[in-house]
């Protein structure tokens, strides 16, 4: 009987740690999700000095959380986000036009990694 | 490449965990189920050494839940006979009384030199040797020689505390005769371990030992 102990206490444990990633990677992306909301409506609006606050403290949050994320999900998916946010900070300092454009494609990537993690049907399939 | 040294040693780690969870009827002959599962592991444990994209965890998590998840079939199989038969299959019997059950081997798709590359292999040259041949679960063949049998094989009609129908019927017995036996040492169906009878209705009891 250990054997079936130990089991239900590893099944049980995967479980809990599944459930919980879900929730972790969904909450962390929802919120880089608002805050390159936050930087695009600073950018719609004109306001550089805003826009770059926001992405410091979003870049800055990334590299906290990043490492956490890794373990969760695979690092292809990470790159991207890592990539468009390094990217980011120098266009909107410069004013280039283009940041608009990475921080949707930042959004998108953000939001996929975020669909992904959760259980829906037609991911499992 | 250290990163995939130290992955390698904790995949290392973490298959021979789940090898000895699954226990030693896994080093030997192998039921479909652990089969399946060996295959699967193995092939799991390779993406996660080779891919350090991957998250480890997600490479030891499948490993993990197979291990668990063929545990607990194996105590549904040990519990369930009705679960048993469907993961496991159930004994066929190939030849029985010296005479080989062709519809059985069609079904089987055992051909002629699968039979006799198994009887062979049980030490049996001779067809004229055998008195009844079982195709077991795990794929091999048991074989009862004329020269030591007589009569038919015994057959299992209870085990671990459940009656086997099947048996009993190919026993050519019923349920009222197990139940006076046992009665008669005092004994009761869900008390016995095992229970077999041959022919000449000779049965061998076994008591559960009392769980620690």
């Amino acid at each position: 009987m250990t054997r079936i102990y130990t089991s239900l206490v590893i099944l049980f444990t995967l479980v809990g740690l599944c459930t919980s990633s879900v929730f972790v990677v969904d909450s962390a992306c929802t919120r880089y999700d608002a805050q390159a909301a936050e930087i695009a409506s600073a950018l719609a609006a004109g306001d550089t000095e805003e826009a770059l606050a926001a992405c410091d403290a979003m870049q800055a949050q990334w590299e906290r959380f990043h490492s956490i994320c890794g373990i969760f999900v695979t690092g292809t998916r990470l790159s991207p986000i890592h990539e468009e946010l390094e990217a980011l900070r120098p266009m909107i300092a410069a004013g280039i036009p283009e940041s608009s454009a990475g921080l949707a494609r930042l959004r998108c990537h953000i939001r996929t990694v975020s669909e992904e993690t959760r259980p829906l049907f037609w991911h499992i399939l | 490449m250290t990163i995939i040294l130290i992955r390698t040693l904790i995949l290392y780690a973490l298959v021979i965990f789940a090898v000895r969870l699954m226990g030693k009827r896994q080093i030997g002959e192998l039921q479909p189920s652990e089969l399946v599962v060996t295959i699967l592991i193995s092939n799991i444990a390779t993406f996660s050494l080779e891919d350090t994209d991957i998250p480890l965890l997600q490479g030891m998590l499948p490993v993990l839940a197979l291990v668990c998840f063929e545990v607990l079939s194996s105590w549904c199989s040990l519990r369930f006979p009705g679960f048993r038969r469907l993961v496991c299959g159930s004994p066929q019997v190939i030849i029985r009384d010296g005479v080989i059950d062709q519809q059985m081997l069609r079904k089987l798709r055992f051909s002629p030199d699968d039979l006799m590359a198994s009887l062979r292999t049980a030490g049996v040259f001779s067809m004229e040797d055998v008195q009844y041949a079982v195709a077991e679960t795990n794929g091999t063949v048991s074989v009862l020689q004329k020269a030591d049998a007589a009569g038919d094989p015994p057959r299992m009609l209870i085990a671990d505390g459940m009656l086997r129908e099947q048996a009993l019927h190919e026993a050519g017995l019923d349920r009222t005769y197990v139940e006076q036996t046992l009665r008669r040492k005092g004994l009761h169906i869900k008390d016995i371990f095992l229970m077999t009878a041959d022919a000449k209705k000779h049965c061998t009891i076994i008591r559960k030992e009392a769980q620690a």
